[in-house]
């Protein structure tokens, strides 16, 4: 395609990108260095003389002078400021720890919100990957197993959790746990009958729980979509082939079909992983603000929820995570350029 | 794999399946039905909410309408939001599909090294979470005094939509063939006119499924238009957030949950149109990275 043609093609697409996501992403680079001068404190003390007694007294009063003018460089001060990578309260709490790095790890460094948040999100991505991977692939397989007819009312259910809307969806399984006469609360407390009156806010524990839960719930069925259209690929010759040398249905699935999907496992994991930065309404849904806060809650709360807002830790908190995702991007980046290569000689 | 199975294993199977569609499906059919009965029935002892006994006794009949009463009354205006919605998610696929179809075809068509660098960006924009842009939108919109408006929440939508988008339709004019360019542009058309005649009539599947993913991400989006919009204009999602704050203190929850079953509603509407779509949308991303 001639290059005229090809860039007049893809111009309106280009500056959409361009204006909205490269100029924001420059945007939040320098939101996260430098910011308008801050409002000053004037001190006024207005004196006056009582004039029948002649004692003169004076009030002091603050008033608060908004600066006008260009933008200041903060060098890191948003970047080690207590809401990001609060290096002050880290060094101070390591010169001030008596107790070993265990301590100083749980009681300094997870008690500040960013260091929090990322566990949170370690949390999360760690217990809900292995679950999505393993009921993804349980019930592609089921699925695939079942009596042609009912395939497809099974698929449309099975969509439910993932197309619904995530507030949506933290919401109708929030109304089910929370209440004292809820369905899945009464569920819970039948099951796990050795604690006494399990409550998704009493802890933190049980809140990032519940939160897990509703990522496999959530997540689940987008791993058996892509499971379920790999299945539909697997080659019948080296299954047949499997079957007459008599391997048996577990070695099958060791054998032939895992290796087969392999590539899709990978795919599903990567986006998870990805996906786990974006963690923000089951925080809303499930009310969970008080135990429970991601990465996307800490830079929604800097710029929604605050009156005053804080656009310098909101910026700094999005430039590490945008570096992070970037990392965890990079291996794809890198392979899909070889395909490209390969594809092109 | 249709081959004979044990019974053991048929049953497990089976089991299995219904468990799971239990799991993923009951929880929104409980909400619909709780979202006919009143308060005390819905957060109440859940056998209340199969038999709706307080509704019963307050109003004579096991349903009510009471919750979506609350909710598009004058007052929490959920009416408006639905209606903003519309305009949103309609503008926004749109828009989406018309830049979409045509970057996509560009990209599909050129073997440049800078279209494969510009693929390359576009999935590093796709992976970035959407909140770390809108921190990058919300100081320049508000000191340009253009905070709020829907038709900013469009084109930031528009705009976080183009990689998916240009990925999904690029997959798509891949598999049609070289040769029909070709073939339009011998018989006389230009690149323009070819791509509308002769191309676009066999990528109207490859359209609607992008479509439906562009629609799903407008509709379903909650960082952007709950951050970008002003109360008069918000949508579904952020209005229902919206309620949470304030059901606690009116003691109208019912609102809230009617307000959750409609926006349920249109989706359940859509994956039955459309499960073929969707099922082949998601593996397209699969496949094609």
């Amino acid at each position: 395609m001639p290059h005229r043609a090809f860039f007049a093609f893809l111009m309106p697409s280009l500056l959409a990108m361009v204006l909205f996501i490269l100029l924001p992403l420059i945007s939040v680079g320098y939101q996260s260095l430098f910011s308008p001068p801050r409002d000053i404190e004037v001190l006024s003390e207005i004196c006056s003389t009582n004039f029948l007694t002649g004692v003169r007294s004076c009030e002091q009063t603050v008033t608060i002078e908004k600066v006008e003018g260009p933008k200041i460089f903060r060098g890191l001060d948003f970047f080690c400021g207590r809401s990001v990578l609060a290096c002050g309260e880290l060094a101070t709490g390591w010169s001030e720890n008596k107790g070993g790095t265990g301590e100083y790890w749980s009681k300094v460094v997870l008690n500040l919100p960013l260091y929090k948040a990322m566990a949170f999100t370690m949390f999360y991505t760690l217990i809900t990957t292995p679950f999505i991977i393993v009921l993804g692939l349980v019930v592609a397989l089921v699925v695939d197993n079942l009596w042609r007819p009912l395939r497809g009312p099974t698929i449309f259910a099975s969509l439910l959790p993932f197309i619904v809307t995530p507030l949506v969806g933290s919401l109708v399984l929030f109304w089910m746990t929370d209440n004292t006469g809820g369905l899945l609360y009464a569920l819970t407390n039948t099951l796990a009958f050795w604690v006494d009156d399990f409550s998704l806010r009493a802890s933190p524990q049980a809140t990032w729980s519940v939160i897990a839960v509703y990522g496999i719930w959530h997540v689940t069925p987008f791993a058996f979509v892509v499971f379920y259209a790999g299945l539909q690929t697997v080659s019948q010759d080296q299954l047949e082939a499997a079957m007459i040398d008599g391997a048996p249905r577990f070695d099958r699935l060791r054998y032939v079909i895992l290796p087969h999907l392999m590539p899709l496992i990978t795919f599903v994991l990567l986006i998870h992983i990805m996906d786990a930065f974006r963690v923000l309404e089951p925080i809303f849904g499930f009310q969970a603000a008080a135990n429970a806060q991601s990465v996307s809650y800490l830079i929604y709360e800097h710029l929604v929820l605050q009156a005053d807002k804080r656009y310098g830790s909101a910026a700094a908190t999005s430039v590490l995570t945008i570096v992070m995702v970037f990392i965890l991007l990079l291996p794809v980046l890198i392979r899909t350029w070889r395909d490209f290569r390969v594809a092109a000689r | 794999m249709t081959r004979s199975q044990p019974l053991a294993l048929l049953v497990l199977i089976y089991g299995f399946a219904v468990l799971w569609v239990l799991v993923a499906a009951f929880p929104f059919v409980w909400t619909m039905w709780g979202s006919l009965k009143i308060e005390t029935d819905f957060f109440g002892h859940w056998i209340k909410n199969l038999t709706g006994e307080d509704t019963l006794r307050q109003f004579g009949s096991y349903f009510t309408t009471l919750g979506y009463e609350a909710a598009f009354s004058a007052k929490k205006q959920f009416g408006q939001a639905v209606g903003n919605t519309m305009i949103v998610t309609v503008c926004t696929v749109a828009i989406s599909l018309t830049f979409g179809t045509l970057g996509g075809y560009a990209l599909a068509r050129s073997t440049a090294k800078y279209a494969f660098v510009l693929l390359i960006i576009a999935l590093v924009f796709r992976a970035m979470p959407h909140i770390t842009l809108v921190s990058g939108y919300m100081e320049p919109l508000f000191s340009w005094g253009i905070w709020g408006q829907t038709w900013v929440a469009v084109i930031v939508l528009v705009a976080i939509n183009q990689p998916f988008t240009i990925w999904m339709m690029r997959s798509f004019f891949m598999n049609v063939p070289r040769e029909l360019d070709e073939s339009a542009m011998i018989d006389g058309c230009n690149r323009l006119q070819g791509f509308w005649h002769v191309i676009m009539p066999v990528m109207w599947p490859g359209v609607i499924t992008t479509g439906l993913f562009s629609f799903l991400l407008a509709y379903n989006d909650f960082t952007v238009t709950s951050a970008l919009l002003s109360q008069q204009n918000t949508t579904m999602v952020p209005r229902i957030a919206g309620f949470l704050g304030s059901a606690q203190n009116d003691g109208d929850q019912m609102a809230a949950v009617a307000a959750v079953v409609t926006a349920t509603a249109p989706l359940f509407v859509l994956i039955m149109i459309f499960q073929r779509q969707l099922v082949s949308g998601l593996t397209a991303g699969a496949v094609k990275g």
